[in-house]
């Protein structure tokens, strides 16, 4: 499965920082970590909005799995290298690759946080000596948790309903199957 | 830019065809497929590198539209639209149905023919779903059907939407079905048994198959005056 690294650092909460590799980006990474309990989502906002948070900070309603992650920081990392950035930066083009949709506002409204979400996904790319995630943790008021739990804040039903999944193609097909092929096909659906 | 197939780490070139190269490898992680496309000549290079991107599209599209209608077929990863590649969901352990099929000896025993029959009703009744939402294959054959194996079960899934259209034509339907039968008798000698059965199945679950059927025989018509007439 897939290989990791762990960041370095002396706090034990970090430990729950992940680090993947690209298969096709080698030179590129991704690196993810999972809060809970996250309180005064307004301020993370501005920080966002602000420019100081390198980072994409997505809501873990619409996450069914890390994979669903990865495929669209790919997309994400592909647009940047060629040119076809469709969103302002690398952090916003993860979060509208996520979606389903070719609306933008549509996408970062849907999939970004929002003040109902109390658990949250950070995604930074190519943080390699690990600031970026620094800034985030500085900055987010919650619990750090192991990617293993992303499950757990899955939200199935809003999953299937923003990504339009009927259970005639769950009988063959997962759910997180179903999700990655709409993120990677999404601009040739129409 | 992404970096192209052949210099990825850990990639096992499995196929090597006139159009495309298909690739064992991995992404994020999970096993995948890689399939290449590439220009056939060099006549017209414009021309055919926007048909090598045309018919990535139309495997995209047809996989979603196939996924949507429950029909088993890999899902994708990426879309590499630089090095004209799609990366998809590996199906394994698996077996192409042309692969099982020429294992088996001739003449078939009983228990044998068992085994033909039953994934001859799963390929009509795949076929018949196929055609029901109105998508034309192209190139059917029995190298682009898979079967995946889980214990005693299996599933048969559809690959290699390079060719595939939309289409409600009767017509189209049943040149989707002449192209397979065709295929299906040359590769797989003394198999029309198996191939009558794929049929009846066809019939039991496509809404329009009388329809189609009759294209098919019209089709197979034409094509052996073709051959006449040389
Ligand atoms: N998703 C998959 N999972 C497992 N094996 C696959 C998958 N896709 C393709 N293959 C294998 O690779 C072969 C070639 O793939 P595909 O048919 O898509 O390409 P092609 O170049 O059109 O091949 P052909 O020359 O047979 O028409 C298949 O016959 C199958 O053995
Ligand atoms: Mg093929």
């Amino acid at each position: 499965m897939t290989i990791y690294r762990q960041s370095k650092s002396d706090m034990a909460q970090e430990d729950h920082i992940k680090t993947f590799p690209m298969d096709v980006f080698p030179h590129s990474t991704i690196s993810v970590a999972m809060f809970k309990d996250v309180r005064k989502i307004d301020e993370l906002k501005t920080h966002i909005v602000g420019g100081e948070i390198d980072a994409a900070i997505v809501s873990s309603r619409m996450i069914c799995d890390l994979f669903q992650i990865l495929v669209a920081a790919n997309k994400a990392v592909n647009a940047k290298t060629t040119g076809k950035l469709k969103t302002r930066n690398i952090n916003s083009e993860v979060v509208f690759c996520l979606s389903p949709s070719n609306s933008i506002t549509d996408s970062l409204k849907k999939f970004g946080v929002s003040p109902e979400d109390s658990a949250v996904i950070a995604v930074t790319v190519d943080d390699f000596d690990g600031q970026k995630m620094q800034v985030v943790l500085q900055h987010i008021n919650g619990e750090m948790v192991p990617l293993e739990q992303l499950h757990r804040y899955t939200d199935e039903d809003t999953v299937k309903k923003v990504y339009k999944i009927n259970d005639v193609e769950l009988q063959k097909s997962s759910l997180l199957d179903s999700v990655v092929t709409r993120i990677a096909v999404k601009e040739f659906a129409m | 830019m992404a970096t192209k197939p052949s210099d990825l780490s850990e990639v096992d070139l499995i196929q090597q065809g006139a159009e495309a190269r298909v690739y064992s490898g991995h992404f994020a992680g999970e096993p995948c497929i890689i399939k290449e496309r590439f220009k056939k000549t060099y006549r017209h290079p414009t021309l055919e590198e926007r048909l090598t991107q045309r018919r990535i599209q139309q495997e995209a599209k047809a996989l979603l539209r196939c996924r949507k209608a429950g029909i088993a077929v890999p899902s994708v990863y990426f879309i590499d639209s630089t090095n004209n590649c799609i990366y998809l969901e590996k199906i394994e352990p698996s077996l192409t149905v042309r692969e099982f099929i020429q294992q088996l000896p001739l003449p078939y025993s009983d228990e044998d023919n068992n085994k033909l029959y039953a994934i001859a009703l799963k390929i009509g009744s795949v076929l018949a779903s196929l055609h029901n939402t109105d998508t034309i294959h192209g190139d059917l054959t029995t190298s682009n059907m898979l079967l995946k194996f889980p214990h005693d079960a299996f599933e048969l899934y559809l690959i290699d939407f390079g060719l595939s259209q939309v289409s409600q034509l009767h017509e189209d339907k049943g040149v989707d079905l002449y192209v397979l039968e065709k295929a299906f008798l040359s590769t797989h000698p003394k198999t029309e048994h198996v191939f009558e059965e794929i049929l009846k199945s066809y019939q039991k679950n496509n809404k329009k198959a009388v329809e189609v059927l009759k294209k098919l025989d019209e089709v197979r018509l034409r094509g052996r005056k073709r051959v006449m007439v040389g």
